[in-house]
């Protein structure tokens, strides 16, 4: 029985340093994010990459849309790409075998006429069954692929792509007009330097927009958009400020990355996983370190992608479990980076945090539960030392939400009203109690799911939220001229005029 | 349990105390920001007629007294003078000279106990303010040992600077003292007196220069610089080379340019794909049809992108249409006829020729010129077009 309250003990001594190391590891981060937060407002106030738009070294850009049943918002993110502020770009939308109308939708919309082109295949993706170009926006490029899942769409759109950089966007994401400039910044002042770079991610539930742009930003009133409002900016402002100013950024988020094309090739492009995003980073880290080569991933924190965020608990849990899931993966790919010092700080510092505090994090709050109970059962717990330590973890994630608000009010102001900023101060403390628990439960769901292997994304329920009005952009001569050839050939079947365009998935290869 | 007790309270008084300076800063910085606003806003209204009266008034007016309504006034014409240009422009520059706004940013600038982003700030403000007498100033900026003022002197460097900065430019891009996007956006900016300053660093030692200039060159369409461009297309630097070649283009864009095509024609046949990825942007464009033999060559070269841009340059040039459709026409099966098929028929797409070459067969009203020309496009593997032939051929 001594053995038996001496395990019981040692293991409680262990689980109090874990969060001890914990709560110092945030507060440092945080102290490093400010610093960041702070350095970058001063480039603004300095004009620092003011001109970027005219400058003659910013690079053409490739932007990658994939969309796997989107039709509820597909236009509108092709309609807020079309009006970024940037001096050359293409966007290429990939239908991922849509079983919606998302690729009837986009053709209809912009007037697509199909293109017969085979891009080189540098990497593997599934067969392409047919590509469309826009005549009214010569840069709009649409390519419709049997189904292979994001990290294969977006490889195929990467093979398509004409220019040195490529940014991933995610099709329920509006970007803000100027977010690719910010974002390429980096390239064009550090152009041997940075490989990739990635914007904030916003909740865009709450928020108003018409034709793909932001009019008036505020924050939802049911509590779990809230919340998500809440653990973004922690997650953008604090967590990937702080790695970023480290150089050791782990993830560049799907919804908006950009990066520089040659290495993403040289890298092997994106992997079958399921956080892709991730991993990809990490890999294209790797491949850097391995062939000796310096290189820098930086976060732009005023590069903003507003994107729709989950608002049923089902829909949430199953993207938050799909998270764990990825970071084990990617974790378990790169295990032997772990605590690697030839991988620098990436390999000494981040990898291990993202393991022991992102990954197993939630399992140690659960088993601290689980030890707080049988202590408690056995008559071992220290009455004044268990709430010393309630009080230190649900204090310390309260201080963490209301640093990043505040890295927010100090210089995004992304939230003119006053009710809404204290709306998020208020859910930062909501949030504390009950929904950071169930994200904890979420997340240990995920971690068991991932060690048994489990695969595949689940199905992202969306409403559209960023979209406007429906709109059409232009005409389909190809469909009229086919039209008047099936006419004198003989072959009509009524199916092709000008307004009203065939089936696109009908080219056959 | 006392003294456990005593440190649930320390924590939690820690945290809250935390938790109240984040609201209090949060607000307050909300406020000062609210209240700044409020407070420019009379001075604002009171002064809005100020840059008007200092552009068109024969005698300009004095600057107005006082820290917040001399600020005002400054922001106001700062803010309008980035709208002017010409006389208009140079008068708002002068009043600003002569109301020692400039003098005041060029002191901060210059004082190295100042806190590195004061100075960037005032480095920010003279750009913005424009007079070229700050250029001496932000020149010696470029030398700061903080970055961000170096950067920031970089940048407005390109918005007052002549052609007398360019030495201190070149010199920043070859001790990496600025990131070279922000220097090419200076030398970008720089008024046309600099243009022989930047052809004469075109046989700089160091290739990223030359590689810079030339692309900087080009984007300013600077016709006196072709003859230099010219020799850089045999430049050893790849880049350099590529660019050069780019900047004529743009050059001929603009102006007419009449150059010697053979040099122009040794970069088809580069060593470097990116070279003659550029070369086939570029032929086009400086030498018209008269670039069509080589182009229609470099269609099959055995870099996907050099073949793409080959035919993009082909099918945009006057007689594009029908040079495509010779390509699509060939009867060689090889696979660099293949590639250069495929391209072609892509930018006869994208250029609109091939509906222009039905809207024309459709009008003559021949039914086998019809099946021959989809049989044409069949051939040379055209999926949207061709199915159609299939469909005719049964019917």
């Amino acid at each position: 029985m001594s053995w038996l309250i001496l395990a019981i003990l040692v293991f409680s001594g262990i689980v109090a340093c874990y969060f001890a190391m914990l709560a110092v590891a945030s507060l440092l981060l945080t102290g490093v994010a400010a610093r960041e937060v702070y350095d970058h407002a001063l480039n603004r106030k300095a004009d620092i990459g003011e001109d970027v738009f005219t400058f003659p070294l910013t690079p053409p850009v490739s932007v990658l849309l994939p969309a796997y049943n989107e039709s509820a918002a597909i236009v509108e993110s092709v309609a807020s790409l079309l009006g970024l502020r940037y001096p050359e770009f293409e966007v290429i939308v990939v239908n991922d075998g849509s079983k919606d109308d998302t690729l009837q939708q986009v053709v209809e919309a912009y007037g697509l006429e199909p293109l017969d082109r085979d891009p080189p295949v540098t990497l593997a993706t599934q067969p392409i069954r047919g590509i469309y170009q826009s005549r009214a926006y010569p840069e709009l490029i649409v390519i419709d692929k049997e189904n292979g899942g994001k990290a294969d769409s977006l490889n195929a759109g990467i093979n398509a792509s004409r220019y040195p950089l490529v940014c991933g966007i995610d099709a329920d994401s509006i970007l803000e007009p100027d977010a690719l400039l910010r974002a390429v910044e980096p390239f064009v002042l550090r152009p041997e330097l940075v490989i990739a770079t990635g914007g904030i991610v916003r909740i865009a539930n709450g928020s108003r927009f018409a034709r793909g742009t932001l009019v008036d930003a505020g924050v939802p009133k049911r509590f779990i958009p809230g919340f998500q409002i809440v653990e973004y900016m922690r997650g953008f402002l604090v967590g990937r400020c702080s790695w970023s100013r480290l150089n050791a950024l782990l993830i560049v988020s799907g919804a908006f990355g950009l990066f520089r094309k040659d290495v993403v090739v040289d890298a092997g492009g994106y992997a079958h996983t399921i956080g892709e995003d991730a991993e990809l980073v990490v890999r294209m880290q790797r491949h850097m370190i391995e062939q000796g080569r310096d290189y820098r991933v930086e976060f732009v924190p005023d590069a903003v992608c507003w994107t729709e965020a989950p608002e049923s608990l089902k829909v949430l849990r199953r993207q938050r479990t799909r998270w764990q899931r990825g970071l084990y993966d990617t974790l378990s790919r790169h295990r032997s980076m772990l605590f690697n010092p030839r991988y620098g700080t990436l390999g000494t510092l981040a990898l291990p945090y993202f393991l022991l505090f992102e990954l197993l994090g939630p399992a140690m709050e659960g088993l601290a539960l689980v030890l707080t109970i049988a202590m408690w059962a056995g008559g071992l717990l220290n009455t004044g030392l268990a709430p010393f330590m309630l009080a230190i973890m649900l204090g310390l994630g309260l201080v963490l939400s209301i640093s990043s608000l505040m890295l927010e009010e100090m210089v995004f102001h992304r939230y003119p009203r006053w009710k809404d900023v204290l709306r998020i101060a208020m859910l930062s403390v909501v949030e504390t109690f009950g929904y950071r628990q169930l994200n904890s439960w979420w997340r240990i769901t995920g971690l068991w799911e991932a060690m048994r292997k489990k695969q595949g994304w689940g199905a992202m329920t969306r409403t559209g939220a960023a979209a406007s009005e429906r709109q059409s952009f232009g005409g389909g001569r190809y469909w009229s001229l086919r039209g008047e050839i099936e006419e004198r050939l003989g072959v009509s079947d009524g199916s092709a005029t000008a307004s009203e365009a065939p089936e696109p998935a009908g080219i056959a290869v | 349990m006392t003294s456990t007790l005593i440190a649930v309270y320390i924590v939690l008084f820690g945290f809250a105390s935390i938790l109240v300076t984040c609201t209090v800063l949060i607000v307050s910085w909300r406020l000062r920001r609210q209240v700044k606003a409020l407070l420019d806003r009379p001075l604002r209204r009171a002064l809005a007629g100020l840059p008007s009266a200092v552009v068109l008034d024969p005698v300009q007016p004095r600057t107005p007294r006082g820290g917040r309504r001399r600020r005002v006034a400054r922001d106001l014409v700062v803010e309008a003078t980035a709208a002017l240009a010409g006389p208009a422009r140079a008068r708002a520059v002068h009043w600003l000279e002569e109301s020692g706004y400039v003098d005041e940013a060029i002191r901060i600038l210059a004082r190295s106990t100042n806190r590195s982003w004061r100075r960037a700030e005032a480095a920010a403000l003279l750009g913005r303010m424009g007079s070229r007498l700050a250029a001496p100033a932000l020149a010696e900026g470029l030398c700061d040992r903080r970055y961000r003022v170096r950067d920031a002197c970089a940048t407005a460097l390109g918005r007052v600077a002549t052609g007398l900065e360019v030495p201190s430019l070149i010199d920043a891009v070859e001790r990496r003292r600025v990131p070279r996007g922000i220097l090419s956006g200076a030398l970008l900016n720089l008024d046309p007196s600099a243009d022989p300053a930047l052809i004469a660093c075109l046989t700089h030692d160091d290739p990223t220069v030359r590689d810079l200039v030339a692309r900087v060159l080009g984007m300013r369409r600077a016709a006196s610089a072709v003859p230099a461009l010219m020799d850089a297309v045999a430049d050893p630097d790849p880049g350099a080379r590529r660019h050069a070649i780019l900047a004529i283009a743009e050059i001929a864009g603009s102006t007419e340019v009449d150059v010697d095509p053979e040099p122009l024609f040794r970069l088809a046949v580069d060593d470097e794909a990116i070279v003659r990825a550029a070369a086939a942007t570029g032929l086009g464009q400086i030498l018209g049809d008269g670039a069509a033999r080589v182009l229609t060559g470099m269609t099959r070269d055995p870099d996907y992108w050099v073949s793409y841009r080959a035919a993009e340059s082909l099918c945009r040039l006057p007689s594009g249409d029908e040079l495509g459709w010779r390509i699509l026409c060939d009867h060689d099966d090889t696979p660099g006829a293949r590639r250069a098929k495929a391209a072609s028929l892509e930018w006869l797409e994208r250029t609109g020729g091939l509906e222009r070459r039905m809207s024309g067969v459709l009008a003559d009203g021949d039914p086998e010129e019809l099946l021959a020309t989809l049989a044409v496009l069949a051939a040379a593997g055209s999926r949207a077009w061709g199915e159609l032939l299939v469909d005719g051929a049964a019917a």
